[in-house]
């Protein structure tokens, strides 16, 4: 019976997928995702039937019923890729972007938004569709352009992962652990050790006992982070900074998670390492964000693995800059310049979107300057402010790419 | 006085009267081939987005009355791609925009024409067609089919002709920060003379002049 039902749900799952064929989207990549979750469903299908009277037939029903539920995800994120509330106009040239900063030229995007408050990503990683990187933003800012410099640390994630950053910085990470535990965290260990008969100095030959493996895995999600808060500050400099203000400050909650450090500790990062690539920031940028309270008592275990973690992250935040700068560098990718985005500020102060920009990460930095700049509609409210700076920042990225696919030379004469 | 050639690359460089008050179109694709600059004209193009007005259960549309999110319960926003194309079939009426942002100096008001060689193919684009000192916003074009066949609309296509001529005296302009990349629907403004006439003999204008 359960081979019956499992052809029926894969069948229904198919259904849908043909409707989704149908659907107009703005852009090719997301038809291009419908189309290879059906081709990986139809796969599955012809297993089940390959299987139907093999000892394997229940390991394919559960794959099946895994992978519907998954691709149901992808399908609800690439639905909303269609609503108007997008900033279609970003599409090509973020596409642009991804392919060099991943080396990728057949690296597909999709950008959508989700009924979440956290932007989120799918980094090319994902089993179902492994060239896409799938960007979310929150539904209530999906139309907002000024927060789309976050997509600078989504990105980031992909990075992390289509590199050799993750085995290297694993290695780092348990070096820094192991370091600690012989170090500051000497006598709290060999408490602990003693309990297994084991002294603190042998504490890198006993991971899997579980002792600090927690922490490993906490500074790993936490270097991660900062590796991507990094990416997008050197790609869209000092609006990734505002946008980051803007979406988490204060503080997503009162208490931090051990994943992440703690958003203050993230702030002072960046505003440290901005100053390192010429990107503007005031001193006080950090003190913006809410001191957030630990999660576990001050004597538990969890506390000592989110300590060792924090204390392991913290010492790798100059060789997290290193590699991502460098990386960025390598590729052909430059923080936006400051002259520049002054150039397409004095545009959005008369009214009319930039052209002949060299990168929209320019454009999104003018944008917010004009949100600051007190002669830019000083008579309105933020509301209507936005409005119009959101119209001014979309039409000059439409027209930075319309200039690319048009190969106009900006030495030519204009008219 | 329509500017000719000469004067509207003037216009468009900011030199000598336009110094300080441009005449912007962005991106001026002309500039690929300068045969798109008329003699007294600018061709400009469709661009991406479309505003499709959709069948309601409201029962008419009233202008009189106070319009509030009218064009979010009439419209349908569309985007599509320099590679696809919006059909639009005989006897539709489609909202469109110009490709190009324009933004009108103080001192000229412009006008829009469809091309030709697309009426003639049943494509009717503008009826309002008069773009005022200031204005800055991708202009909304009102496109229509009234030809037998359906029409492929292209982004990116040549779709009408920017005349621009001399304004002149005193007037209020138009906010530079009030344009849009899309098309739009806009709202008609209440007209106090209208009103009145419909209050018939209870309005104060009828009060005070007996």
């Amino acid at each position: 019976m359960t081979l019956r039902y499992s052809r029926q749900k894969i069948e229904a799952a198919l259904q849908l997928l043909a409707e989704f064929e149908g659907a107009s989207f703005p852009h090719t990549d997301s038809t291009k995702a419908v189309e290879e979750l059906k081709a990986l469903l139809k796969e599955t299908s012809k297993q089940i039937g390959a299987n139907a009277a093999s000892v394997l037939t229940t390991q394919t029903e559960m794959e099946a019923t895994t992978l519907i539920s998954e691709i149901l995800e992808l399908l609800g994120v690439i639905s909303n890729s269609a609503n108007v509330r997008n900033s279609f106009e970003i599409h090509g040239p973020v596409h642009d972007l991804i392919s060099r900063l991943l080396g990728d030229e057949r690296a597909k995007f999709i950008v959508s938004f989700e009924w979440n408050y956290i932007p989120y990503t799918y980094p090319q990683t994902h089993p179902c569709l492994p060239s896409f990187v799938i960007i979310g933003l929150p539904a209530s800012e999906a139309s907002n352009a000024l927060v789309l410099p976050v997509i600078g640390h989504e990105l980031g994630h992909s990075l992390w992962r289509s590199g050799k950053f993750k085995s290297q910085f694993e290695a780092e990470i348990n070096r820094s652990i192991i370091a600690s535990i012989k170090g500051s965290y000497k006598s709290q260990y060999e408490a602990i050790f003693r309990r297994f008969g084991i002294s603190a100095d042998r504490c890198d030959e006993y991971q899997n006992i579980g002792t600090w493996s927690d922490a490993a895995e906490y500074a790993f999600s936490q270097v991660e982070e900062i590796f991507s808060d990094f990416t997008g500050l050197f790609i869209f400099g000092g609006s990734y900074l505002d946008s980051f203000e803007y979406l988490l400050s204060p503080a997503l909650s009162p208490e931090r998670t051990p994943d992440y450090p703690p958003v203050s500790l993230r702030a002072e990062h960046l505003r440290n390492y901005a100053n390192k690539i010429g990107v503007a920031v005031e001193s006080d940028f950090h003190s913006r964000f809410e001191n957030q309270t630990n999660p576990f008592r001050s004597d538990s275990n969890d506390q000592l693995q989110m300590d060792l973690a924090d204390e392991a992250s913290s010492a790798l935040v100059s060789s997290i800059a290193d590699h991502v700068f460098n990386t960025c560098r390598g590729r052909g990718i430059l923080p936006p310049s400051g002259d520049e985005t002054n150039a397409i500020l004095e545009m959005f102060l008369l009214g009319v979107p930039a052209e002949q920009t060299a990168g929209f990460g320019a454009i999104l930095n003018a944008g917010w300057s004009a949100f600051k700049n007190a002669s830019f509609m000083p008579k309105n409210n933020d509301a209507d402010r936005i409005a119009a700076i959101n119209e001014l920042v979309l039409k000059s990225i439409e027209v930075f790419e319309i200039e690319r696919m048009t190969k106009r030379d900006p030495k030519a004469k204009r008219t | 006085m329509i500017l000719k050639r000469s004067v509207l690359k003037d216009a468009l460089q900011g030199v000598g009267e336009f110094k300080d008050d441009r005449l912007f179109i962005i991106p001026l694709l002309s500039a690929i081939s300068d045969k798109n600059l008329g003699n007294a004209s600018v061709d400009l193009r469709l661009g991406r987005w479309f505003l499709t007005l959709q069948q309601s259960s409201r029962t008419q549309l009233d202008f009189f009355e106070p319009k509030k999110n009218q064009e979010k319960s009439l419209g349908r926003n569309d985007f599509i791609r320099f590679d696809s194309y919006y059909v639009l079939h005989p006897g539709r009426f489609v909202l469109g925009s110009t490709l190009e942002w324009i933004r009108m100096p103080t001192s000229c008001a412009g006008s829009i024409v469809g091309k030709s060689s697309l009426g003639r193919h049943g494509l009717i684009i503008e009826t309002a067609p008069v773009v005022h000192p200031a204005f800055s916003g991708s202009l909304t074009l009102e496109l229509a089919n009234v030809g037998e066949v359906p029409i492929a609309l292209r982004p990116g296509m040549e779709i009408a002709q920017l005349q621009v001529m001399r304004a002149e005296g005193e007037g209020q302009d138009t906010g530079r920060f009030k344009g849009y990349r899309r098309p739009t629907l806009g709202s008609v403004s209440t007209d106090p003379i209208q009103q009145r006439l419909i209050k018939g003999r209870y309005s104060p204008l009828t009060k005070s002049s007996t």
